[in-house]
This record gives C-alpha cells, sequence and structure tokens, in this order.
C-alpha cells in the first residue's frame, strides 16, 4: 500500500515542496505539456463521437500507456460500469496524433512506416461515455516525469454538425519518479490535482443574451485518484459555492463515483430544475461563480481530488460550446493512480 | 475531520506563506488560462450584429472577481476593425475593398473603470456593454446589495462598461486588477492564491446562423502578478524586475491542417476543417498609442515528423485563417499552403510559434485558435487556447494611459 512520508520527513518534504511552487499554481494545466493527461469526458454513440488529438511537445520519442474508461451507470446496479480499456501508443518527437474516438486507429498503418505509427487505438464501445488518460512511460513501460504531452478533444454531433472542443488536463511529472505502477499525486512523483476548482457559468434556463435562447450546463467530474490493479473506481465528494452577481451564496454537494456526467440544475436533486440553487428562475442573475471543492480525508491510499470539464448547450442541443473550469492551488492531500501491472 | 498529519501540513502551508511569497516575488513564470491573474486579455472580441462581414455575432464577456476581497480594474478595448482606404468601408482584408483600395486596420483604445464585489461573476454583450451594475443602486428599487456591497469604486466611481466604439468591431479587451481606492495597478489581494491576482474570465462568440445558434468560447488568458508591484502605470511584463509573469516564448498549436477530412467513425458523418489563429502581442503602449511590429515564425510538423516553416508579421492584432499564413489573402492558394492537409497528408498538426522582435522591444504574444467544421449543410465553429511554452527573453511592457487627469 503506498504510503506518503511521515513525521519529520513530512515536514521537510513539504516545506520543499512549497518552496518551489510558483504563485497561485495549481499543478494541473491546460496551457503547459504534462507527464498524464486526462481527457474527462470521452463520447460515441450514434449522434456524436469524439476526436481526440495528442502531441508529443518534445524532441525525443515518448511511449505512452493510455486507459479508457467507461462511466456508464449499469442500468442493473445503478453503479458506474467502470470498464477499462488499455492500449499503448508512441509519438516520435514532435509527432501529433490523431483518432476518432468510434473507429480507433488500426493495427496496420496503410500510410506510413510503421516507425512512424503510433500503434493501434481500439475503438471505444458504442454508446461510450467516459474518460480517457495517457501517461508517459519509458521502453520497459515504468511511469516517467516526461512533461511531454498536450491534448485536445473536439465533440461532434453526426446530425447537426455541432462540434466543440476542450483542452486535456496535464498533470505535471516531476523527476522524483520511482518508476512504479503506483503514481503519487503528491508534489514529488507528479503534481496535485486543485485545492478548488472554478467555473463560471450561465444561470440554467438563463437567456442567452444574444440569440434568447435558454442555455443550459452540463458538468462533467472525474476523480484524479482510481486504482486499475484492483479495478477500484476513484470516489470523491464535491462540495459547491455557488455565487451569484448580487454576491448572495448558497451552497450545495454532490457524491462523485468514478464519472460523473450532470446538468447543473440536476446536482441538489431539486423537484423541479427551477427550484435548483443552479436555476436562472431561482438565482433571478444571468451568471453565476461556482467553487467546487473536493472534501479531504486520512486515507494515503487513494485521494478525492478531481478534475472536470463543463459543457454549455443553447436551444435544444443545436449548439454548445465548452465552460473551461478554473483551478487553484494544490490539494492538500495526495492522489493516487494504480496501473494495472503488464505481464 | 483533519487528521494529525494534515493539520501539520496545513500549519507548515502557513509557516511558509510569507517565504513562498518572497520566493514568488523573484519567480519569472508563465501565461495561464486555467487560473486567475492580475491582467486578464481577451484576445479575439468580435461584433457584428448586422452581418456585414460575415455571419451576424456578437461577443458576450464574462469576468469573475474570484478573490474575497473587493477587487477593482482599468479595462481597455482595442479596436483593430480594418477599413477601406478609399470608402471607409469596414473590411476583414482587401479582397472586401474596392480594386485599388486597401484595408487599413485601426488601433483605437475604449477605456473604462470597473468594480467587483468579493466573487462577483458579471456578463455582458460587447455590443451593449453593461450601464447599470447588479449593485451599483442605480435602476433598482432596493438600492444594490445585501451588506452594503457595491460596483462603485471606493473614490465615488460609477462602474460602468461601455458598448463596444463601433459595430462591426474587431479586437481585444484587457483588464488590469488595480487597488480599488486608488485604481493604481496593484498585486492581487487573496492569499489563497498566493496575491497573483483575482480576476478571470471567458468569452463566448455567438454567431447567428439561420434558426440555429452556433456558439464557441475560450478562456481570457491571465497575466499573474509577481507580488512586486510600484504602482505606476507601466507594468513590466517579465524581464528584468518584473511585476508580471512573463509571456511565452513559444505558442504550441494542436491543430487539424486546412481542409482535412475528418469521418466520424462507425456512425457516419464527416466533415473539413478550416482554422483562423488570432495573436496580440503582450506589449501595448495605450498612453502614446503605439504598438511595434512583430514577426512570427512558425515551425510546423505533420504526423510523419516532417517539418516545415513559415513566417508572417503584426502590428497591433491579427486574425488569420492558417492557410494565409503563407498564401494570398482569401481562397487563392490555399491548396498549395502548408498548412494545407493536402499538401502535407495527414490530418493532424503541431504548429509552433515563436515572435521575433527588434533587440530593444518587447515581444510576446498571446493568441487563440478558432475552428471551422463545415459538413453537408452547415458551418460550425469551435475555439481553443493555445497552448505555452516558456517565457521570452525580453520583457514586455504595458503603458496604461492616465486614468485620473489632475
Amino acid at each position: 500500500m503506498p504510503r506518503l512520508p511521515g513525521g519529520r520527513h513530512s515536514l521537510l518534504a513539504c516545506a520543499l515542496a512549497l518552496c518551489i511552487v510558483q504563485p497561485g499554481s495549481a499543478e494541473v494545466s491546460t496551457d503547459y505539456p504534462g507527464a498524464i493527461l486526462v481527457f474527462p469526458k470521452i463520447e460515441s454513440d450514434a449522434q456524436r463521437d469524439t476526436i481526440v488529438q495528442v502531441t508529443n511537445n518534445t524532441g525525443v520519442r515518448v511511449f505512452l500507456r493510455c486507459f479508457y474508461v467507461d462511466g456508464r451507470v449499469d442500468r442493473d446496479g445503478g453503479d458506474p460500469s467502470w470498464l477499462v480499456t488499455d492500449f499503448q501508443i508512441t509519438l516520435t518527437r514532435s509527432q501529433p496524433t490523431v483518432w476518432v474516438a468510434g473507429e480507433g486507429l488500426p493495427a496496420v498503418p496503410s500510410d506510413r512506416p510503421d516507425d512512424l505509427y503510433p500503434g493501434p487505438v481500439p475503438p471505444v464501445g458504442d454508446g461510450f461515455r467516459g474518460a480517457l488518460r495517457c501517461i508517459v512511460v519509458d521502453e520497459s513501460e515504468r511511469p516517467i516525469g516526461a512533461n511531454a504531452l498536450t491534448g485536445e478533444a473536439t465533440i461532434i454531433d453526426r446530425t447537426t454538425g455541432d462540434s466543440h472542443k476542450y483542452p486535456a488536463i496535464s498533470v505535471r511529472g516531476f523527476s522524483a519518479n520511482n518508476g512504479d505502477n503506483t503514481l503519487l499525486l503528491d508534489e514529488s512523483e507528479y503534481g496535485t490535482c486543485p485545492r478548488v476548482l472554478l467555473l463560471n457559468h450561465f444561470f440554467d434556463d438563463a437567456p442567452d443574451p444574444v440569440v434568447d435562447a435558454p442555455i443550459r450546463t452540463t458538468l462533467t467530474i472525474v476523480p484524479c485518484s482510481m486504482d486499475l490493479e484492483n479495478s477500484v473506481p476513484g470516489t470523491a465528494t464535491v462540495q459547491f459555492e455557488v455565487f451569484n452577481e448580487f454576491e448572495q451564496r448558497l451552497s450545495t454537494s454532490l457524491p462523485v463515483n468514478c464519472y460523473e456526467d450532470v446538468e447543473l440544475s440536476s446536482i441538489d436533486r431539486a423537484s423541479q430544475p427551477e427550484l435548483s440553487i443552479f436555476n436562472f428562475a431561482l438565482q433571478g442573475t444571468l451568471v453565476g461563480l461556482s467553487r467546487m471543492r473536493p472534501v479531504l480525508d486520512a486515507r494515503t491510499d487513494t485521494g478525492h481530488g478531481v478534475l472536470a470539464v463543463a459543457l454549455e448547450v443553447r436551444g435544444d442541443g443545436l449548439s454548445t460550446a465548452p465552460a473551461h473550469v478554473h483551478f487553484v492551488g494544490g490539494n492538500l492531500q495526495a492522489d493516487v493512480i494504480v496501473l494495472s501491472e503488464p505481464f | 475531520m483533519w487528521t494529525k498529519a494534515s493539520m501539520m501540513r496545513r500549519a507548515v502551508y502557513g509557516a511558509f506563506v510569507g517565504s513562498t511569497l518572497l520566493l514568488a516575488s523573484s519567480a519569472g513564470a508563465d501565461v495561464v488560462s486555467d487560473q486567475s491573474g492580475a491582467i486578464l486579455i481577451f484576445p479575439r472580441i468580435t461584433v457584428d450584429t448586422a452581418g456585414v462581414l460575415g455571419p451576424a455575432q456578437d461577443s458576450v464577456i464574462q469576468m469573475t472577481n474570484t478573490s474575497n476581497s473587493v477587487v477593482s480594474a482599468r479595462c481597455f478595448y482595442v479596436n483593430a476593425t480594418g477599413h477601406c482606404s478609399g470608402s471607409d468601408e469596414p473590411c476583414v482584408n482587401s479582397t472586401g475593398c474596392n480594386t485599388g483600395e486597401s484595408c487599413l486596420p485601426q488601433w483605437t483604445k475604449r477605456d473604462f473603470r470597473l468594480t467587483l464585489t468579493k466573487r462577483q461573476p458579471l456578463a455582458w454583450r460587447a455590443s451593449e456593454g453593461l450601464s447599470d451594475l447588479p449593485c451599483d443602486g442605480i435602476g433598482s428599487p432596493d438600492g444594490g446589495c445585501p451588506f452594503g456591497l457595491s460596483n462603485i469604486g471606493a473614490d465615488g466611481s460609477v462602474s460602468s462598461i461601455p458598448p463596444v466604439a463601433e459595430d462591426p468591431f474587431y479586437g481585444e479587451l484587457r483588464c488590469v486588477q488595480v487597488d480599488p481606492e486608488s485604481f493604481q495597478p496593484s498585486a492581487g489581494l487573496n492569499d489563497g492564491n498566493l496575491r497573483s491576482g483575482d480576476l478571470k474570465g471567458e468569452v463566448t462568440n455567438v454567431i447567428v446562423d439561420g434558426e440555429a445558434p452556433d456558439a464557441h468560447k475560450h478562456n481570457a488568458i491571465a497575466l499573474q502578478s509577481t507580488t512586486v508591484n510600484d504602482n505606476d502605470d507601466v507594468l513590466e511584463i517579465g524581464g528584468t524586475d518584473p511585476e508580471y509573469n512573463a509571456c511565452p516564448s513559444v505558442l504550441t498549436l494542436n491543430h487539424l491542417f486546412e481542409d482535412a477530412a475528418v469521418s466520424y467513425g462507425r456512425g457516419g458523418g464527416n466533415s473539413t476543417v478550416r482554422s483562423r489563429l488570432t495573436v496580440v502581442p503582450c506589449s501595448q503602449d495605450f498612453l502614446n498609442d503605439t504598438t511595434d511590429p512583430v514577426v512570427l515564425q512558425f515551425l510546423i510538423f505533420n504526423e510523419f515528423e516532417q517539418r516545415f516553416s513559415a513566417s508572417t508579421s503584426f502590428d497591433c492584432w491579427r486574425e488569420i485563417p492558417l492557410a494565409d499564413i503563407d498564401t494570398r489573402p482569401g481562397p487563392f492558394g490555399d491548396e498549395f499552403s502548408i498548412f494545407s492537409a493536402n499538401v502535407q497528408g495527414t490530418l493532424g498538426g503541431q504548429t509552433r510559434v515563436r515572435p521575433v522582435g527588434a533587440s530593444d522591444q518587447g515581444n510576446g504574444v498571446l493568441g487563440v485558435l478558432v475552428e471551422d467544421w463545415t459538413s453537408s449543410s452547415t458551418t460550425k465553429s469551435a475555439a481553443s487556447n493555445v497552448h505555452f511554452f516558456g517565457s521570452t527573453s525580453r520583457g514586455d511592457q504595458m503603458v496604461l494611459s492616465a486614468d485620473n487627469i489632475p
């Protein structure tokens, strides 16, 4: 079981970590390359598909272990299905690669020599709704802290042609990586997940100021921690503080198990949407600021940090645009990703 | 419940905040689009409510005070809308003007003051502005917000956001966090983010295209405070004595090549993609209304690890289709561009943009990318912030025009 350093060592480690922290920095980013790349929302069904872009930002070849996690709710049990599909790809220096989630990349390249081919990517199952994570490893599949990866996902509606694009969230890697399959997001092996996530959003059903169509926002949250070896999904409880334009504050909370994709007005489970604290009818102002804070505990074998993306939908789904989440600081509890052992 | 270890971590955190602030003062790091900052730059604000230069559109700007303190800002719209040299009609490039005329971009500013209460979010249409803010007591029967909170500045100045200077409008918006009493530039007020700045923002470009709207959205880019600030109107961005973190030395775009045909897997459907890059310089002189030209060097990598290069230049604001970087404006010759999927032979590419300036000037640039996805019947857009790398070796400077002339 992975453990964080304790006692005086912990003081020293913490002090050193704080000394290298940049002002206000969270160690996850959508602006800079990282050693772990998280796409919180990948969809593929009859109506939509996702175009995934992953790019190597370094001048050397990098190897990736990637994991699709299907977060759809199991109709029989009510829990997320938590189906994991993994694959390995290789990117040569500065190489970009693109695939459609529902199609993947074939085993045999049709247009290039093998040494320039990233490798096969399996297509996700029909109706897939979940996340994708890629981790930089060395040739022997041991994780390393090379900050090489940036990525984007574009979700396309086949019917309307509507598209929206969001950047993957990268987690910084550090040189003190012991290469085992237990990845500590603790400021030693990798950066921590954010302490607070900020979302500027229109309140649900607020009229768009330009076209007067009602706007609704969908929030997708994935835990930072997960145990792929023992098939244990990450969990978290996220506390929400919601401010309207009059600086009035209301709050609610949301439990997250593996993957959560929810309309804002459904978060507080109001009996009617207009009674939700995320609804325009209740708040009375066009926009709001939601501060999302994962609740911490004392465990060291897993953490409760979360990452998120949001999506604004105008009218009856005819137009979508991502509402990007901002990050504040690093979490005080480490998250842990346990990879499955290669055999 | 807090564990002993986590309480100890919090205690250490508190004890080291001071020393970290000192260290932070010498840090010359990065610009961000996913955190708050002390200078907020919206590189692309477009307004064309009548659809003169393309589909009718407007920009909805969102700005938020992320801190638990009252925050003020001085903001500047930069109007870069082009006008034909003879007819003075608005234009995007010379292909929209009469024969023999040029499309001359402007560079005029319009500034305003703003005070935001704690954690206050705001939104407004760029074409309309916001004359009455929620807590200024103007036009509201109860006189404002609870607990005496107000959008009126400590010096009595009323917050009011003007509309952009003309319609059509192409340009940018910049907001600088200032002291709520003196309205002079300042560091952030929130120890929770190490006083790096308290403003964050987004802009949604809403296009009215028939019955179905089309919207794309990107984050404002934030320059974070180093916590050192002499409170004058000359803002040092990077360099030897930085007040704000330096602009990046390289912008990285992950994009699809021009006219790349994308099929959406087993469910059918396909689109072709074109991309537009909008760039603005980090340096601005709002006092003398001058800008320096910046050359942009492009390195383009395709999926075969093949490398190409190109260059272009701009003064104050420029939006350019990728295919027009190395070919004539408009569709002429686009299929021969090194940004064309036909030339590159792969769908995806990575482009690194490196700004070059004269030896005596800052040369940082910032940008956003907008993609147009065209299927059989419609064109829909998507925007993304670009990625950043490193920091410029020379500092940039932003000079504010006097806000309170004695």
